[in-house]
């Protein structure tokens, strides 16, 4: 039994992505020529064409437009989780919606248009620790920091 | 459509187990039945062969080159051969394709044929299918699988348009009602279910119990489109190819920005265009159902119905046996089976049953007009037909 959870295998286009969430930072493409915002990660800007890409940071902060609470999993590393939440989050400050788990909550008391803020999982890839971009309720930042 | 081409002949193999056969095994005993059970059609008389790969979610080998294996079956030399791929959609946008070669003289009998195998998801096709549905880097690592992605669909949707689990349930519910009637459904010997089982089911991805799930097995099917000249040797009352639609959505459920509306309501309205026909005209609906949200969107999504009235409709009853709008008359994916890389053809063949009035103690009178609706992907390519008895 695998209880290690997935890690990406990232490729050409996504490397660039996996590095910054290493400094954890979140972080989108972004066209140089046109400043079209482009996620899932492209060689090239479909609304221009241009290949001038860059990385640019997000603020982590979103809003949740669906979500499911998971009680059957897919494979082992997740059947440890359950019930665990998979959602789509839209991000506050960028033409950006990514999948995630909502973690440090009830998922229960998951909602839709909950405000959400980025985390950094630790696992493991090749032996050595990777983190990967999740997402937990706003007000827990509120209780841990006491206020933005 | 100016040549009037038509499914002259239609069958499937019996839904269940095959752990004797692969795909392509499952394949032979497809065009077994469909020469037994069509005895005016001769091998010679096919030009045209359709094919889809195998084994993209069953354990046997892949094909990719399926067309090949079945001419060569066949020893015929037809004019047009191809295997091709859209998911659920496959089947529905091989009766487009050939359609097509038809009205142009391309090809004159053109079969269509598929079978394919589902493991059941304790047997690793959560894995599996996890795999094959979200993308590598920004989807599988979250445990995203399946019955999960389209969980996404079901809680925006519901959420914009007032559906509730009670409304899913009484989908499947509808769905056995039919499937009582199939003499090969799979659910059939489990009897009537009820809204209270549904919700009563484990839980597998909110809003989704297990029977609002489809159910996993092996099958496989065919269906002859041809001309109508020789649409009527064949069989008195042919499926008349009245219009057809298709659409091309997102691959990825997190690249799906709108969950109001899907690729089947742009489908859909070509091939009502097409054929001048309006959702007023239709008399019977099959309509893909991997879960059962989707065809609570497909009645809104088609124009059976307003936005956020698919509810109400199932609640009172319309799509049952008896009802006004029959859905999935031969119990589904939900309750016939869901048959894996094949899955997609199930619908196409049941469409055809009911348009040539060979659906038995199941047949919907009066079913001069039937709408197939399916889907491929997370809902991503949508083929949508529009069968008559009169072209």
């Amino acid at each position: 039994m695998n209880t290690a959870k997935p890690t990406p295998n990232p490729s050409r286009l996504t490397q660039g992505y996996w590095d910054q969430i290493q400094k954890r930072q979140l972080v989108v493409m972004k066209c140089q020529t046109c400043r079209a915002t482009v996620f899932f990660p492209k060689a090239w800007c479909p609304s221009c064409l241009s290949t001038e890409m860059t990385w640019s940071p997000v603020s982590g902060l979103g809003t949740i437009l669906t979500y499911t609470i998971v009680h059957q999993a897919p494979f082992d590393s997740y059947r440890e989780s359950v019930p665990y939440v998979i959602a789509l989050v839209e991000m506050a400050d960028a033409a950006m919606q990514m999948m995630t788990n909502i973690v440090n909550v009830a998922p229960e008391q998951v909602a839709i248009g909950m405000a959400v803020q980025v985390v950094f999982e630790e696992r493991t890839r090749n032996g050595a620790p990777f983190l990967v971009p999740q997402f937990e309720p706003m007000v827990k930042a509120l209780d841990k920091e006491g206020g933005l | 459509m100016s040549t009037h081409p038509a499914i002259a002949a239609a069958t499937e193999i019996r839904p269940g187990r095959y752990p004797q056969y692969d795909e392509v095994d499952l394949h032979r005993l497809v065009l077994q039945k469909f020469f037994q059970d069509w005895p005016h059609v001769s091998p010679r008389d096919l030009d045209g062969v359709l094919a889809a790969p195998t084994a993209l979610l069953g354990d046997g080998r892949p094909e990719v080159a399926m067309h090949e294996i079945l001419y060569d079956e066949l020893r015929i030399h037809p004019v047009m051969a191809e295997t091709m791929y859209a998911g659920g959609a496959t089947y529905a946008l091989m009766v487009q394709r050939a359609v097509v070669a038809i009205q142009n003289e391309r090809a004159n009998a053109i079969l269509c044929i598929t079978a394919g195998k589902f493991p059941s998801v304790r047997a690793g096709a959560g894995e599996r299918t996890a795999q094959i549905a979200s993308h590598p880097d920004f989807e599988y690592i979250y445990g995203a699988y399946i019955p999960a992605i389209y969980a996404l669909v079901a809680t925006r949707y519901m959420h914009e348009y007032g559906i509730t689990s009670t409304h899913l349930a009484r989908v499947a519910v509808a769905e056995r009602q039919w499937a009582l009637l199939h003499p090969d459904a799979l659910m059939r010997e489990k009897g009537l279910l009820s809204v209270e089982d549904v919700l009563a089911s484990r839980m597998i991805a909110t809003p989704f119990h297990l029977f609002d799930c489809s159910v996993p097995c092996e099958g496989g099917a065919a269906v002859l489109v041809t001309s109508e000249t020789l649409a009527k040797r064949i069989n008195p009352q042919p499926a008349y190819v009245m219009g057809t639609g298709e659409y091309h959505s997102d691959r990825y459920i997190s690249q799906r920005q709108d969950f109001s509306v899907f690729g089947s309501q742009m489908a859909g309205s070509q091939a009502f265009t097409a054929s001048g026909l309006t959702p007023k005209d239709v008399r019977v609906l099959e309509l893909y159902d991997s879960f059962t949200i989707n065809p609570l969107i497909y009645l809104e999504d088609l124009g059976m119905c307003g936005r956020g009235e698919s509810g109400s409709l199932v609640m009172e009853g319309r799509i049952d046996p008896g009802g006004d709008i029959p859905v999935n008359t031969y119990g589904g994916l939900l309750s016939f089976g869901h048959t894996g890389d094949a899955s997609g053809m199930s619908m196409v063949v049941e469409g055809a049953l009911q348009t040539m009035g060979a659906a038995g103690a199941r047949q919907v009178e009066d079913a001069n007009v039937v709408l197939v609706h399916t889907h491929g992907g997370m809902m991503s390519e949508h083929a949508t037909l529009i069968l008559g008895r009169h072209p």
